[in-house]
This record gives C-alpha cells, sequence and structure tokens, in this order.
C-alpha cells in the first residue's frame, strides 16, 4: 500500500479534491479527508448510521440475558424465603436494568470500533504535519499506477492553488 | 511517496494553539513533584492502617453494636456522590448543547472515574474479611451459595460496576483525538502510549461522524445509569427497617445531593487547573459563573429535600423516628447538623446569590464549605438512624470513629488527588479538539464522504 497525500486549508473546495480524484479513477473508498476536528456536515455529510438500532438490539440482548442469568440462579441456588416468592422481580428488576444498559453501551462501542476501523492492533500513518485549520487528502494506492495517478491529480490541486 | 506540502490559504486557528493545553503534560515543576511525595506519602500510611485494620481486625475501629456503619459507609456514599460531578453533568450539558461546556466536560469526566474507583474500594474496606471480596461476584463459590440478589449491596455491585464502565468509556472516547494529537505531537514512550490509546485514530470524516454519534448516544443512556446508581445507594439504606432511613425521599434526594457535591467539586478542581496549569484563557470566569448557577439551584434544592423530610418526620411524630430526629435537632449529633446547615446553605447560598461575591475566590469557599457540608450530611445520614438507642439492651454503644478510619478516609482523599494530577501528566485535562478545532464553515459544494462500507 502507498499513501499519498496533500495538506490543503480548510477553506479550499475539499468536496472539490474528492471528486477530481474520483473523476481520475481513484476509487472512493481509497480516499479520506483527514482532520483534527469534525468538517461541517454541510461539506461531508455522514452516511446513515445504525449504532441507536444496535444499542437497543444491544439492551434487548443484555435484558433476555440478565433475566435469564438472574432467574437460572435463583431457581437453581434457592434462598429460604420464609414464604416470599422465590423469584422477586422487582429486585431482579434493579438488577436487569443495570445489565441492560450495559449491554447497550458495550454494543455501541463494538459497533463505533467497527465502523470506525479503531484498533490498538491496527497500524496506521500518522500525519504529525497536520494542524488545526487544515486538512489532509489521503489517498491509498494498491499500485504504483494508481499513485502515479493520484499523485498527478493532488499535484495539479496544489499548483492550482498556488496560482 | 508523500506529496504533502504546506498550505498557502490561510487559516482561522493558528498552527501550535494546542501548546498551552499540551504544556501541563509536559512541564512538571518542582511542586508538583513535592505534592506527589506527600500524597504518597499519605497513601501509604492510609494503606498501612488498612493493613493493620485487617491483622487486628474490625473490632479495632470505631464499629460497635448496633453501629455498624460508620465512617467508611459515610465516605463511600460521598465518593459514589461526587462521582456524579461529571459524567451526568457533562452529559446533560452535551445533550442540551451548552457550547460553554467544552473546557470543563474532561475534567468533570476525570472526576466521574476516579471518585468512582475510589468509592467502590470503601465496602471492601469496611469488610471484615476483605481479602474475600470477591464474593460480591456473582459466582458459585466453595460452599455453592450465590449472593443473595435481593439485597441492595448485591445492586450496589451491578450499579457501580455498570457506571465505571460507562464513565469510563465517555471519558474516553472523546479523548481519541486528542490522543492522536499527542501520539503524532511526542516521541519515546509517550508516543508508544498514545499509539495504543489512540486506537488507530486518523481523523477521517467516517471516524468523525461515528465518534460524535457514539458520544451523543452513550451521554443518553449514561444520564439513566447515573440516576440510578445513586438511588440504588440510597437504598441500601432505605430499605432497611431503621429510623430515619426508612423513607421513600431518599432516592431523589441522593441523586440531587450528589450532583451538588459534584458541582462543588467540579469548581473546586477547576479553579485548582486554572491557577496551576495558567488555563485563564480556556477556564473563564463566565465557566465558573454557569457553574455557579447551577450549583446555586442545587442548594436551594438540597434546602427544600431537607426542609421537607425534616418536617414529615417531625409532624409524623413516629415514636421509633423522634429519637433520631431530635438527636440530630437538639441532641447528640445537633452540632454536625447545623454545621451541615450552615455549609450547605447559610455560606454559600449568599456567595452564589450575590452576584458581586460571585467571584472564582467566593464559590471556591463555596464548594470546599459544601463539601465538607455533604460529607457531613452523609455521616448524618449513615449513623444517627443506627446508634439511637430503641430498645431497652444495656451495652447500647455510641459511635467515635478510630484514628485508623480517618487515616484511610484521608488516604482516599490524597488518593483522588493524586489520581487527578497524574492523569494531567498523561492526558490534556482540557479537551483540544473541543477547545481549539472549532472549525468554519468551509466553502465548497457538499458531497458524501466515499465511507469504507456504508452504515453503520
Amino acid at each position: 500500500m502507498i499513501e499519498v497525500s496533500l495538506r490543503l486549508s480548510w477553506d479550499h473546495d475539499l468536496a472539490g479534491v474528492v471528486k477530481r480524484l474520483e473523476a481520475g479513477g481513484v476509487p472512493s473508498r481509497e480516499v479520506n479527508v483527514l482532520s483534527r476536528v469534525p468538517l461541517p456536515e454541510s461539506v461531508f455529510p455522514a452516511n446513515p448510521s445504525r449504532m441507536s438500532l444496535i444499542g437497543v438490539i444491544g439492551a434487548l440482548l443484555g435484558f433476555s440475558v440478565a433475566v435469564a442469568f438472574l432467574v437460572a440462579v435463583t431457581v437453581s441456588y434457592g434462598l429460604r424465603t420464609g414464604g416470599m416468592p422465590l423469584i422477586a422481580p422487582l429486585p431482579l428488576g434493579v438488577i436487569t436494568y443495570e445489565m441492560t444498559l450495559l449491554a447497550s453501551i458495550l454494543a455501541m462501542l463494538v459497533t463505533l470500533f467497527v465502523r470506525a476501523r479503531l484498533g490498538p492492533w491496527r497500524r496506521v500513518p500518522e500525519h504529525p504535519e497536520l494542524d488545526y485549520g487544515e486538512v489532509i487528502i489521503s489517498v491509498t494506492c494498491a499500485d504504483l499506477a494508481q499513485a502515479q495517478r493520484a499523485r498527478e491529480i493532488l499535484a495539479g490541486v496544489a499548483a492550482g492553488r498556488a496560482a | 511517496m508523500n506529496a504533502t506540502s504546506p498550505a498557502a490559504a490561510p487559516i482561522s486557528i493558528a498552527p501550535g494553539r494546542e501548546a498551552p493545553l499540551l504544556r501541563p503534560m509536559l512541564v512538571t515543576g518542582r511542586a508538583y513533584k513535592h505534592m506527589v511525595i506527600l500524597l504518597t506519602g499519605v497513601i501509604s500510611w492510609g494503606a498501612f492502617c488498612f493493613i493493620y485494620q485487617g491483622f487486628i481486625g474490625l473490632g479495632l475501629t470505631g464499629l460497635r453494636r448496633p453501629v455498624f456503619w460508620a465512617f467508611f459507609i459515610t465516605d463511600f456514599v460521598f465518593w459514589i456522590g461526587i462521582s456524579h460531578a461529571g459524567t451526568l453533568i457533562s452529559a446533560i450539558l452535551r445533550l442540551s448543547s451548552a457550547s460553554w461546556r467544552y473546557p470543563v466536560t474532561r475534567a468533570a469526566e476525570a472526576i466521574t472515574v476516579f471518585a468512582l474507583g475510589i468509592g467502590g474500594v470503601f465496602p471492601i474496606v469496611h469488610l471484615g474479611r476483605p481479602w474475600l471480596f470477591f464474593w460480591l461476584a456473582p459466582y458459585p463459590n466453595a460452599r455453592m451459595i450465590w449472593p443473595n440478589f435481593r439485597s441492595p449491596l448485591e445492586w450496589d455491585f451491578f450499579a457501580i460496576s455498570t457506571y465505571l464502565t460507562g464513565s469510563a468509556l465517555y471519558l474516553f472516547l472523546p479523548m481519541l483525538p486528542d490522543l492522536a494529537l499527542a501520539r503524532d505531537r511526542s516521541q519515546g514512550w509517550r508516543h508508544r502510549l498514545y499509539r495504543f490509546l489512540a486506537m488507530s485514530w486518523q481523523g477521517t470524516q467516517q471516524q468523525w461522524h461515528r465518534l460524535e454519534l457514539a458520544i451523543q448516544l452513550m451521554a443518553a443512556v449514561v444520564i439513566a445509569i447515573a440516576v440510578s446508581v445513586h438511588t440504588i445507594v440510597s437504598w441500601d439504606f432505605s430499605m432497611a427497617i431503621v429510623p430515619s432511613w426508612h423513607s421513600t425521599i431518599f432516592g431523589p434526594y441522593f441523586v440531587a445531593g450528589a450532583i451538588f457535591s459534584g458541582i462543588a467539586a467540579l469548581i473546586l478542581i477547576m479553579a485548582i487547573l486554572r491557577r496551576v496549569y495558567h488555563l485563564e484563557d480556556y477556564l473563564q470566569p463566565k465557566h465558573f459563573n454557569n457553574l455557579a448557577k447551577l450549583l446555586l439551584t442545587m442548594t436551594l434544592l438540597w434546602g427544600y429535600f431537607v426542609f421537607a423530610e425534616s418536617i414529615t418526620t417531625w409532624y409524623g411524630n413516629l415514636p421509633a423516628e423522634m429519637p433520631a430526629f431530635w438527636s440530630k435537632i437538639s441532641g447528640h449529633y445537633a452540632p454536625l447538623f447545623w454545621a451541615m446547615v450552615l455549609c450547605n446553605f447559610v455560606i454559600p447560598f449568599p456567595i452564589l446569590a450575590i452576584k458581586r461575591l460571585r467571584t472564582i475566590t467566593g464559590m471556591v469557599i463555596a464548594s470546599i464549605t459544601i463539601l465538607i457540608g455533604m460529607w457531613l450530611e452523609r455521616f448524618l445520614i449513615v449513623v444517627p438512624g443506627a446508634a439511637t438507642q430503641r430498645f431497652a439492651f444495656d451495652n447500647w454503644y455510641g459511635y467515635f470513629p478510630h484514628w485508623t478510619e480517618i487515616s484511610i478516609s484521608l488516604a482516599t482523599l490524597a488518593a483522588m488527588a493524586l489520581l487527578y494530577m497524574v492523569f494531567s501528566k498523561l492526558f490534556p485535562i482540557i479537551s483540544i479538539w473541543d477547545v481549539v478545532g472549532q472549525a468554519p464553515a468551509p466553502t465548497g459544494e457538499g458531497i458524501a464522504e466515499p465511507g469504507p462500507g456504508g452504515a453503520p
């Protein structure tokens, strides 16, 4: 993998640069716009996300596991309750509530890590030169030919900016 | 090949503006080192007392029948309350899009994680045989006895561990961009540390969108957890049929008290950070002023709760309740009770209500008195109800703390300070990307970023 990148200021036509790369045959999935702060969604709108739905699914899963766990344990290792019901919904509900919310958080966390491609095991190019007020257009190229193409397009952008 | 070239167009934020926020991590003065040594000494003394107490047994402490909950449980409730400073306040401000929150949230969220960790230790310190603390965990022990899920103490285990997990994540996730910045600006062991913690964060727009969404969603969930945690801590008491404990108002009363003490702790720590790390440009009077207004609201709410609880007890005049009630109003515990009212209401109210007095110094004074008052409040909830004689036994003792209890409590205060100092040396104490890097609206037509995998 070869990375070709160009540093630009925020007020540059970033969307135009990405369009030119795509028009030049660079696959869109290989183009990334890196920044120290999130850029306004008017320029790079967010893809639709199902993270909230996954959070709800995680919560339902947590709820189910909690109920199954608590009921199974309470029945298997019954305590003397002096005639009171062995399975007490309200006290068990407190623990179920906590496990439900915990599972929801963990589900959202896993979704974030998978979809944002995060993880300490991944090695990514570092850009110490990137500052606030700037972005880096980063193109990950599979071969030299593609890298050459991306380099020419970005060089054109840089030349246009200098002019 | 890297075709990176310097930007020619002017930028709205001067490069290197993050430097003042990174400086506390890199510059360590002599005073800092002396403080670390002092705090380590206090913590070591507390650790010695804890070991000594474990060696001798809990009989060493001032705990006597029927007062089996006292100093350590007071500390437990107090620290769990302080923990509400961060995640809850930060989450509320984030959801309400309060733009003044940016310099405040990181400092607040760190309080939560450390206070919760310290508070969670106290039930273990309080155990007669602390080395068996893992019996609280839900698994069959050697005698095939499972924990009693009906016990509020077991609820504490689940609530606190859930809150700690959620709060740690809520602190960590917004730090990712700043960790990546620290990674890019550092060398040596710090670079390796930040490279690991930054989780390969690059700052692609895909990552930003996902991160902001995750933080927003987690904020909503964390509020629900935070409220439940202190409600459950209050149920440790209100589920017991002990005079002055058995109260339906305890849930909201504890949550309000927790937010109250939490905001006071936040103001105090912000004032210290501002002065020690010279963060006057970031932690401005308007931030303190906004927090002071919240604190004033909580002062009034606290006063309302205490009044409502007291007048209901007094008017009900139940024989079982009244000895504990009068012991606080005019009896053995009256000096502590009125000191609490003084610290939580009489002193802070005018300071926070009168604009001329609402200076940073005034707010620090108010916060310190509130923290003292809230500790007294926790003590007055825990001890008088148990200590007041209800039966005609001769061997009915009162309570006076042993020096080991006081030492261990002070050691946890030192631990909180030390953890915070170490944190501020390793991580930016103010969210850099929030504060420094608010991007202006760029020109150009909008297109969708080519995401690698679509939704979600």
